[in-house]
């Protein structure tokens, strides 16, 4: 065994260049990579009570010198008295949260040894981390130990990287210790190890991060915020786990294809339950039991075995969640694992793939060996009443957090708060998982505040769905225009002073003439499209759609588009929208705001007779938008046959044209379905949330969406043509003929009908034909369960599919993209600028033209976009609740799917579904009888009465809302009459 | 080298001589002296050089790469890749390619399978590059000694992985710092070249102009091993060789093999 010999050259005063030799394991080959590495003395220590390191600094390449910030009179403690801080990794890594905390940690330094862990480990933290150093206030340095001569340390023999790292940490601290003789340097580790061996180096202050704290009058708060020291105390040696295979079984089972990698997406009905999409698999592939689960969260990536044949079933059509906590396994699926050979399990997966298409009951399950990525993030949740310990003692002690998403497992936490904490929404951080844990580890972060309460509720939902929040950062705000609100399109056009501003200004068309209007929702502040037609006089139409010009407020490349391509998309809640882009720009300056000049892109077509394009052109303009409508008021205005100035018969003819391009899209196959979309009016005065209702939807609604659609058609095309590597555009993929399987073998059991796939034509006819005449809302019920067997559509760029499968199955078009609303979606900034591009306005950034760096945008705004939507919707949710809490009433509900232990049940009226267990149906369990075939439940109701109950039955029940202590949910609770 | 009539004759008679007197004043098993250098390539898994008095100079890097024992059961790959280029020669001349098969022969017939084996499917496989920067001598034994010192002192990357992956198969990881000296018996070949009923050990380019022919002999472990035949030394004056000369060289070689194999160990 041996290490390479590693030469240090002096190069000149003060620079030594030594190599850094390592082996690079990749694809089962192992490379010898030798870097040059060069050190240097001029690397200062960043404190301002040091003189020798202000005379040795020098400039950097923008002739700069480094701030030293470190203060000369750093805080005192007892027992250190004025010190400076070092900390190591973990202590980053485990709490991030109480660095930023504003009561501890001044003057911190982190060797530069520290910060490429971190980023090595988790770019979130690192990114936190940059922040914190970036702002003075907290005075972070960074001290880059691996440059400077005598910081740097070489790697012994024997010594695994970590142990060099440390002991390059160490030396950062022994080298302040000597360097600043007045000030103390306190070592922060939590690494026992560590620990011993810089006393052991004569470093004076070594303390854990507890210790550290401890140290801080009145502090007792914040030792909540310190995470297990998981080094120190060794739980028990039962396992509840297996190990995860090392990685070099995963990279060679991945290779030959007996192991697969995919995410992990576990049943919201049953958390014991999940599944994995896997290529060569037809359906995904079932995980069932916690043992088989191993410790995976919702959404990691993983790696799974499939499990022998012996262990196979059916999927569980039990309700399952955290409830019943001691039934945490199937207690048959115990039974250690056989080891079997790679080539067993290839024929192990040809059986699967058989299984799979047979349609048998039994299917093929797998089991978690090895997790590629977690996808642990701060997680909002409750803390469990039962698990907090009635002793009254000052110590620290476990208790459960029941998280708020209920596919996740229940996280232990340590705390001294938990009394006071009960009732509260708070927010952990999940540390750790061993496999002697049957739980995870974690710790709390910050209250929320008392759970129900609006501002707890809303900002644990933007939380939950991993919405950023936080106002703005000052970089963001300083790429807005300086004049403000008083930004105004200039007036002359010709002015040289203004050209010089703005030397593209000429290539606008100056269409103020235009009798342009804008309809949208009431209240609607950020108008970011506006229309206009007229007839021509050969008999065609001129047909315009004004869009919003924001990229000619946010440029590429600077800190404001990065925000907005890293927030994707704007967030709606209920009483409360999280802006994509600063106010200023969303509301006002790009606002298509009425009787006021704005700088448009312009859309305008030819359309005949049909609505068909004779021509179309693509302009950046100067609009004047003649007035800001409504739908409502647009519609009575329409209506309204005394109206007729130019501008209503424009609208009139948008709202003849709009049906014929609706009959056209209808009939090429665009989908009508449907979700139960509600609406929650908030009562003015006090803003509690009043009544619900089901958006109602005018002609006038379409109309927009029309000229929307055929908009975002256009450009698609037109970008596609130009950038046909890396055109932002939008698919929509047809739906896996598996995903209809279980609601056409639903409809075909109760109803005798089914429903078509072939393609978007023959699902919507065979949609409209699914009526049952006794009940008008059933077809609307199939289009709402059908809408959720569908694919989502995605944000792609072109490069990274085939013409063929741009197809947008939904609207039954060949090509799509979304360019209407810039001011909300980023999507439609990136198109604004390819299209600006290909119309020779300006040249495109880079980054728009480099397809890993698109598909990079697109997996973020898609991300985004599912994410908002999911706030949106637990934010209608949440209001619901809310309403339901005053109003109890009976309603109309529809059974949607049934378990062998409860029905599921869609109330139309609140949008809201609930499942209803066996045991708030009967009182007698033995009475149930389950017919898995035929979709029904039988049983004996309350009053001793027999009843049936099947998939798509109509049935009354009492919708009220309950408070979910555990978890602090108001959730519609429903019984059934 | 060209040499006069004059010049050629005298050389000739001298070398004749019992004992031959060797223009440099050599003793017939008598090697120049050389200097060697090794490990001096860092991103190499080994390396040699090799500096004669008159000037040759040979350059050798061993690299390494992993790949599937199936392919070379196969045939589809070998376990030792040579490659030599010396200066002043086309790399597709035969003096080149027969430099090439003779040590790729000698290399994979030598170098044992177990001591670059990493796992049940899983190999080593060496590239040996050969840079041979002036030479005014047959370079075959300088060649092979350069050789012989760089694969002497290569390091391979230390395998973490379970070397078991029959029935279960793993990707194989390396250890990301630490390496493992490569442990194997490497074959040397000597050169003698024939005058009259003489025979020296490394003859210089003088020597090599008026020989009558030439003999390479490879040396194992102790033992002579193949290649031993017959190589042109000059471009002229090619004679047969008498079967005893044949029999003696062996045993010359015989009698210095493993002195030069300690002298060669002893440079490291």
């Amino acid at each position: 065994m041996s290490v390479p010999l590693v030469t240090q050259k002096r190069l000149s005063e003060g620079l030594t260049v030594t190599s850094k030799v390592f082996v690079r394991s990749r694809n089962g080959n192992a490379s010898k990579i030798v870097r040059e590495h060069y050190l240097r003395n001029d690397i200062p220590c960043l404190s301002r009570s040091c003189n020798i390191c202000q005379t040795i600094i020098s400039p950097n390449a923008q002739g700069e010198l480094q701030k030293f910030v470190l203060n000369e009179n750093p805080l005192k403690l007892k027992e250190i008295s004025a010190h400076y801080v070092v900390i190591d990794t973990n202590i980053i890594l485990q709490s991030i949260d109480l660095l930023e905390n504003v009561e501890v940690f001044y003057d911190v330094i982190i060797p530069q040894t520290v910060l490429d862990e971190v980023r090595n480990k988790s770019f979130p933290i690192y990114t936190r981390i940059r922040t914190l150093v970036s702002d003075d206030t907290k005075r972070f340095v960074v001290f880059h130990n691996e440059f400077r001569e005598d910081t740097f340390v070489k790697r012994l023999e024997n010594e695994s990287i970590n142990d060099r790292n440390d002991a390059a940490i160490r030396k950062v601290a022994e080298w302040y210790q000597n360097h600043l003789p007045n000030i103390n340097i306190v070592l922060i580790t939590n690494d026992r190890d560590n620990k011993a061996k810089a006393i052991k180096q004569g470093i004076k202050y070594v303390k854990t991060l507890y210790e550290y704290i401890e140290l801080y009058p009145n502090a007792n708060h914040l030792k909540d915020l310190i995470p297990e020291e998981t080094n120190f105390q060794k739980r028990s040696d039962e396992k509840f786990f297996q190990d995860y295979y090392s990685t070099a079984r995963l990279m060679g089972g991945l290779k030959n294809g007996t192991l697969y990698q995919g995410a992990i997406n576990i049943n919201s009905y049953n958390f014991l339950e999940g599944e994995i999409t896997i290529p060569s698999l037809p359906k995904p592939l079932l995980i069932l039991g916690s043992e088989s689960l191993n410790r995976a969260f919702n959404g990691d990536s993983v790696i799974v075995e499939i499990l022998p044949k012996s262990q196979w079933k059916k999927p569980s059509s039990l309700v399952i969640d955290d409830d019943n906590l001691n039934s945490n396994d199937d207690p048959d699926s115990n039974s250690p694992q056989d080891s079997i050979n790679d080539k067993e399990r290839r024929l192990l997966t040809q059986e699967a793939i058989q299984s799979q298409t047979d349609a048998s009951e039994i299917q093929p399950t797998g089991r978690i060996v090895g997790i590629v990525k977690r996808s642990w993030r701060l997680y909002v949740g409750q803390i469990v009443s039962n698990s907090v310990s009635k002793s009254n003692t000052n110590s620290a002690k476990s208790c459960f957090v029941k998280l708020m998403d209920k596919s996740l497992p229940r996280v232990r936490i340590k705390t001294r708060r938990a009394t006071e904490l009960l009732g509260s929404k708070i927010v952990v951080a999940i540390d750790s998982w061993g496999t002697s844990s049957k739980f995870p580890e974690g710790h709390f972060v910050r209250n929320l505040g008392t759970s129900e309460s609006v501002e707890a509720e809303t900002e644990a939902l933007l939380l939950e769905h991993d919405v950023e929040y936080r106002p703005f950062a000052k970089t963001v705000l300083d790429c807005l225009p300086a004049e403000g609100h008083d930004w105004k399109v200039p007036e002359n056009l010709n002015d040289p002073e203004i050209l010089k501003k703005d030397p593209l200004l000429p290539k606008r068309k100056d269409y103020r003439d235009k009798l342009i209007c804008s309809i949208d929702p009431p209240g609607c502040v950020d108008i970011d499209d506006a229309l206009h037609a007229k007839r021509l006089p050969n008999g065609n139409y001129e047909v315009g759609v004004h869009i919003a010009d924001v990229t000619h407020f946010v440029k590429a490349g600077t800190p404001l588009d990065a925000e907005g391509a890293s927030r994707g998309t704007s967030v709606y809640l209920v009483d409360k929208r999280i802006d994509m882009l600063p106010i200023l720009l969303g509301t006002d300056l790009c606002s298509l705001k009425p009787y006021v000049e704005r700088f448009a892109f312009s859309v305008i077509w030819e359309l005949d007779e049909n609505a068909d394009i004779v021509n179309v052109e693509y302009n950046k303009s100067i609009i004047k938008s003649r007035e800001a409508f409504s739908y409502e008021r647009a519609q009575i205005r329409i209506d309204d046959a005394t109206q007729q100035d130019d501008l209503t018969k424009g609208m009139r003819i948008l709202l003849q044209l709009s049906k014929k391009l609706k009959q056209k899209r209808l009939d090429a196959g665009a989908l009508n379905l449907s979700s139960p979309e509600v609406k929650v009016h908030m009562d003015s005065e006090t803003s509690d949330p009043g009544e619900v209702e089901i958006k109602k939807l005018l002609e006038t609604n379409s109309l927009v969406e029309e000229f929307m659609l055929l908009a975002n058609i256009s450009v698609a095309r037109k970008i596609y043509e130009e950038f046909p590597q890396t055109a932002m555009l939008r698919r929509h993929a047809p739906p896996p003929s598996t995903n209809f399987e279980k609601l056409n073998d639903m409809l075909r059991v109760k109803k005798n009908l089914s429903i078509s796939i072939e393609s978007s034509k023959t699902l919507a006819d065979s949609l409209d034909r699914c009526i049952d005449p006794a009940d008008d809302y059933f077809n609307t019920l199939i289009r709402i369960m059908s809408t959720r067997c569908m694919m989502a559509a995605e944000y792609f760029s072109s490069g990274s599919y085939g013409y063929p499968e741009f197809r947008h199955y939904g609207l039954a078009v060949d090509i799509y993209t979304h360019f209407t609303s810039p001011i909300r979606r980023y999507c439609d900034i990136v198109a604004h600028r390819q299209l600006a591009a290909s119309i020779g306005y300006e040249s495109l950034d880079l980054s728009h033209r480099d397809k890993d760096k698109m598909e990079r945008v697109c997996k973020n705004i898609n991300k985004r976009h599912r994410n908002a939507q999911f706030a949106g919707r637990a934010s209608i949710e949440y209001y619901v609740g809310q309403v339901m809490k005053n109003n109890e009433s009976e309603e109309t509900g529809y059974v949607i799917r049934v378990f062998s232990n409860g029905i599921v049940v869609l109330v139309p009226k609140f949008g809201v579904e609930s499942l209803i267990k066996v045991e708030e149906l009967t009182n007698e369990v033995n009475s149930i009888d389950f017919k898995e075939d035929e979709y029904s439940l039988s049983f004996k109701n309350k009053n001793g009465n027999l009843r049936s109950i099947g998939v798509f039955d109509k049935v009354t029940v009492e919708v009220k809302s309950e408070l979910d202590k555990s978890v602090g949910k108001r959730k519609a609770v429903l019984v059934l009459k | 080298m060209i040499l006069s009539v004059a010049e050629r004759s005298y050389l000739y008679e001298s070398l004749k001589q019992s004992p031959p007197i060797r223009p440099d004043g050599r003793s017939v098993k008598q090697f120049r002296p050389i200097q060697t250098n090794v490990g001096f390539l860092e991103s190499s898994n080994g390396s040699a050089k090799i500096t004669l008095s008159d000037g040759s100079e040979c350059i050798v890097s061993i690299k390494s790469k992993v790949i599937e024992k199936a392919s070379i059961e196969s045939g589809r790959d070998t376990l030792v890749d040579v490659d030599i280029e010396v200066a002043g020669q086309r790399d597709d001349s035969s003096f080149i390619l027969n430099l090439i098969s003779t040590l790729k022969s000698i290399y994979s017939n030598y170098i044992s399978q177990e001591s670059l084996s990493l796992t049940n499917r899983f190999t080593y496989k060496l590239f040996i590059d050969i840079l041979v920067i002036s030479n005014y001598s047959y370079p075959l034994t300088l060649i092979s000694f350069t050789s012989y010192l760089a694969l002497k002192n290569t390091y391979l990357p230390k395998l973490t992985s379970s070397v078991d992956d029959k029935e279960i198969e793993e990707q194989p990881t390396f250890h990301d710092y630490e390496f493992v000296k490569l442990q194997i018996q490497v074959p040397i070949i000597f050169t003698v070249a024939i005058i009259d009923n003489n025979y020296i050990i490394d003859p210089n380019s003088q020597e090599m102009e008026v020989s009558d022919n030439g003999i390479i002999i490879g040396w194992y472990d102790g033992n002579i091993i193949s290649p031993i035949e017959n190589v042109k030394l000059n471009d002229g004056n090619s004679k047969s060789i008498k079967p005893e000369l044949i029999i003696k060289s062996i045993e010359l070689v015989k009698s210095l093999g493993q002195s030069v194999i300690e002298s060669l160990n002893a440079a490291e």
